[in-house]
């Protein structure tokens, strides 16, 4: 039954993917004009929330915004620094990465309203946007795809806060956050039952083709043009974040297509400017934005490793650093006060780039605490005596 | 049940807000003992005393379950307006006795002598631009918690600026994931007693989750942006644990009155507190009926067994947002403002003018941010002085002393800026902060010298 309904799915998908292949056309409005229009390519490529964050990436835009580009594309592929497996114990949090998400969208939504004369054309073009990035492309009103992409890994929703408490208070945590996804969803122009779909397990969602638009039915197929998106089957988590599942969903190229959010599927640069109608026409900007990415990876790579540096001399205290004269003493908690405002100047500047599990796992104290180090350190100097 | 529906039919009446188009009228204030008659979309109409008329927006002061309370409609509410003239005190005349709002106004209680506060200040300019102003409460990230970063006291210090910048309008732009359920009513206290008698006010709801959607349910003119949500108001504490029994109940009824206050059906916070469904009637006049069940309503906006809460798309689909906006000209468009004057001054990074009153919102909160994250550092630093004083002699004891000394009046900087922090990071309620707190610290400090003097 199962592999029967998987099938037609299967089939159902390719179907409609074939005929919006053959219903799509390049639009041929923008090689219309007498400038050509300027087209900016930035990729977002690494752990989101740690390589793809705000500040680069509000760089890049920036740069865009002053090479004065009509169209602005973004490629996104992450690839988590743990393997989806193994972030699976956490997997339940993954949802939550649209908090971080929330940090970074401004950046395509209010920050192009407030900071570019004219609007440019937002372009996403996914490969793989999973967990907290796969909000990203929905600010874009134009998605396209790879054909291996895959779009989604926030179906943890429904489970996040497992047996904990009261039911009444996590269905209250599961609806503020299901509905500002949905109105990112809205905000983008799609469709709110999307973002439930690949959120919420056991969300019965299918759809139906009307003039070439898709119809989202919230219940399973009833009839032969009817396709089933997701259905109220149990699935493991591990399969959640495979995209392999029918409790959540996560886009393909093929399902892209077929519900509408992506525009087409495409391979490389080439044929996405084509689809995009400006194969003949554009002037392609030679931006900074790949060495905005890489400057801001390198330098927060090195930011993390001179933190874990200081930090270890910090709690190495003040053991073999020059006898125990009060001169001594003295040099000691003055170099432990530089190093701790090393360690907080650095947080201060690639903060965004460390979150909670961050500093978990790399054993970093909040800048508070080093404060108060700081503090006691300063104490001990107050009191000390030659 | 049938109370809430019948109390539900009549806030609609009142409240419900169809797109129409502009009205332009002069800003005036309106002279004392002023009667007006509105006619309502829906045919109904309302009389009273008219405490206010700014460019469309009219007060009338009516009785609302024996009790007398000033009411604002948008010219969408209402079809035409009309002064009366000069009214004798308990003078005026029932409203139409067809009209579902007819109960709320009761000829021996309508129009008493003198008009409230708004009418008393400031005399407007006839025809000149109506000039608004954006406050906001919580911006979202690390400065978002109702309670703290979202309270009454600053709201309050603000409203002096706002009537010395000639504001009409304050749009309250709302970005809080929730907080504090003690700060509900004295910041829905300030809106409505306050704001909502001097300036048309006017909630644009980016983020307003539990006590922020709370704190904005007494403001009846709603717009989202179109990322917007609003609810999911459960109380709770703890590991997720529910606010239950008595402190339950007293938390739906105080927000029973505060749906009231912003003429929206209690059925909907009721919706957003406790897994109870929701659905609503959407009738071609308009007009809204909300049910507490998913059978009665042709939209149903909550199924069983969840906690609501609005998006854009929903809010305007039941009227509750009266429009969707994501820039200031969407909202002055989507407010039926045909002009409009953001008073304040354009700063890089923000979407809106920054006027005296949101600047010390913004200083407000900022202060209240670097005090949070260095209070627990000054008690520490406080702490350990006056334990190493303990070992010292009078030298030691003396600059030890004076670090606490330090401490503790950084402390009392950041309590008397911000006193819930009292509560937040001392577990001492604010009343009390200088017997429980000060008073004692002081103390100790202060024989920590005397024994340097013996």
């Amino acid at each position: 039954m199962l592999q029967r309904l998987r099938k037609t799915l299967t089939n159902a998908v390719r179907g409609v993917a074939f005929a919006a292949a053959t219903l799509a056309a390049p639009s041929a409005l923008a090689q219309d004009s007498q400038t050509p229009p300027r087209v900016y390519f930035m990729e977002l490529t690494g752990d989101f929330g740690y390589d793809i964050t705000q500040t680069p990436i509000r760089d890049a835009m920036r740069d865009a915004r002053n090479q004065n580009a009509d169209v602005v594309i973004v490629k996104i592929d992450t690839t988590p620094k743990q393997s989806e497996f193994e972030r699976l114990p956490d997997d339940k949090q993954n949802f939550d990465e649209l908090f971080r998400a929330q940090d970074i969208l401004p950046v395509f939504t209010d920050e192009i309203r407030r900071e570019w004369s004219k609007k440019p054309r937002l372009v996403f073009w996914v490969k793989k946007a999973m967990g907290g990035a796969a909000f990203l492309p929905f600010v874009a009103p134009e998605i396209y795809m790879t054909g291996d992409a895959k779009l989604g890994g926030i179906g943890g929703i429904g489970v996040m806060y497992g047996s904990t408490g009261d039911e009444v208070v996590r269905q209250k945590q599961y609806s503020l956050r299901m509905a500002r996804a949905e109105g990112y969803f809205i905000a983008g122009g799609y469709d709110p039952k999307i973002v439930r779909a690949m959120a919420e397990p056991k969300y019965v969602l299918s759809y139906r083709l009307e003039g070439g638009r898709p119809v989202f039915l919230e219940r399973m197929p009833e009839r032969p043009d009817e396709f089933v998106l997701t259905t109220d089957e149990v699935d493991s988590m591990e399969a959640v974040v495979r995209g392999q599942t029918r409790s959540v969903l996560t886009l393909t190229a093929d399902v892209g297509r077929a519900i509408g959010v992506s525009k087409a599927t495409v391979d490389n640069l080439d044929d996405l400017l084509f689809q995009l109608g400006l194969s003949r026409n554009h002037t392609m900007i030679q931006g900074r934005s790949g060495r905005i990415m890489e400057a801001w990876k390198r330098d927060v790579e090195l930011a993390s490793k001179e933190i874990r540096k200081s930090l270890e001399e910090i709690d190495r205290g003040m053991e073999g650093q020059g006898g125990n004269s009060f001169e001594a003493r003295t040099q000691a908690r003055g170099r432990q006060i530089r190093l701790i405002n090393d360690v907080i100047a650095r947080l201060n500047r690639f903060g965004e780039a460390f979150g909670p599990r961050w500093h978990n796992e790399n054993n970093v104290r909040q800048i508070a605490q080093l404060q108060i180090e700081k503090e006691q350190l300063e104490l001990q100097q107050l009191v000390d005596k030659k | 049940m049938k109370f809430r529906q019948l109390k539900s039919k009549m806030l609609s009446a009142l409240g419900a807000l169809a797109i129409g188009f502009a009205v332009a009228m002069p800003i005036t204030d309106a002279d004392a003992a002023t009667r007006a008659k509105l006619t309502m979309k829906d045919g109904t109409s309302i009389e009273g005393e008219l405490v206010r008329e700014v460019d469309g927006l009219v007060w009338i002061k009516i009785v609302v379950d024996g009790k007398e309370e000033t009411k604002m409609f948008t010219s969408s509410d209402y079809s035409k307006f009309e002064k009366l003239g000069d009214a004798a005190p308990a003078a005026s005349k029932p409203a139409t006795p067809a009209a579902p709002a007819t109960p709320e106004t009761k000829p021996a209680d309508a129009a008493p002598a003198t008009t409230t506060a708004p009418a008393e200040s400031k005399p407007r300019t006839a025809n000149r631009v109506p000039r608004a102003a954006v406050i906001t409460l919580g911006e979202g990230g690390d400065k978002d918690m109702v309670g703290i970063y979202v309270m009454a006291k600053p709201l309050r210090d603000a409203i002096a600026l706002l009537k010395k910048d000639n504001v009409d309008i304050v749009v309250f732009r709302i970005n809080s994931g929730g907080g504090a359920l003690l700060e509900i009513q004295p910041l829905s206290d300030v809106i409505y007693d306050e704001y909502r008698k001097n300036f048309r006010t006017v909630a644009w709801i980016d983020y307003a989750i539990s006590a922020a959607a709370m704190t904005s349910h007494c403001i009846e003119e709603i717009y989202m942006t179109p990322e917007g949500a609003y609810g999911a108001c459960t109380g709770w504490f703890g590991a997720l644990q529910a606010v239950q029994g008595r402190g339950l109940e007293e938390v739906l009824f105080q927000m029973e009155k505060i749906s009231a206050r912003g003429n929206h059906d209690a059925q909907i916070m009721r919706a957003m507190q406790i897994m109870e469904p929701l659905s609503a009637t959407v009738s071609e006049r308009g007009q809204v009926t909300f049910y507490q069940d998913t059978t009665s309503g042709n939209l149903v906006l909550n199924p069983k067994g969840r906690v609501f809460t609005f998006t854009s798309q929903t809010a305007a689909a039941v009227r509750f947002s009266s429009g969707t906006a994501s820039t200031l000209d969407e909202l002055a468009k989507a407010m039926n403002l045909q002009e409009v004057e953001w008073v304040g001054v354009k700063k890089p990074g923000f979407a809106w003018p920054i006027c005296a009153a949101e600047q010390m919102q913004m200083e407000f909160r900022e202060k209240t941010y670097k005090d949070e994250q260095a209070l627990d550092g000054y008690r520490i630093t406080l702490d350990t002085a006056m334990q190493m004083a303990q070992q010292g002699d009078d030298e030691t004891k003396a600059k030890l002393a004076g670090k606490a000394r330090e401490a503790m009046n950084r402390i009392v900087s950041a309590i008397n800026n911000n006193r819930n922090l009292a509560l937040f990071k001392f577990n001492i309620f604010p009343d009390r902060f200088r017997e429980e707190w000060i008073e004692p610290t002081d103390k100790k400090i202060r024989d920590l010298l005397k024994k340097e003097r013996k």
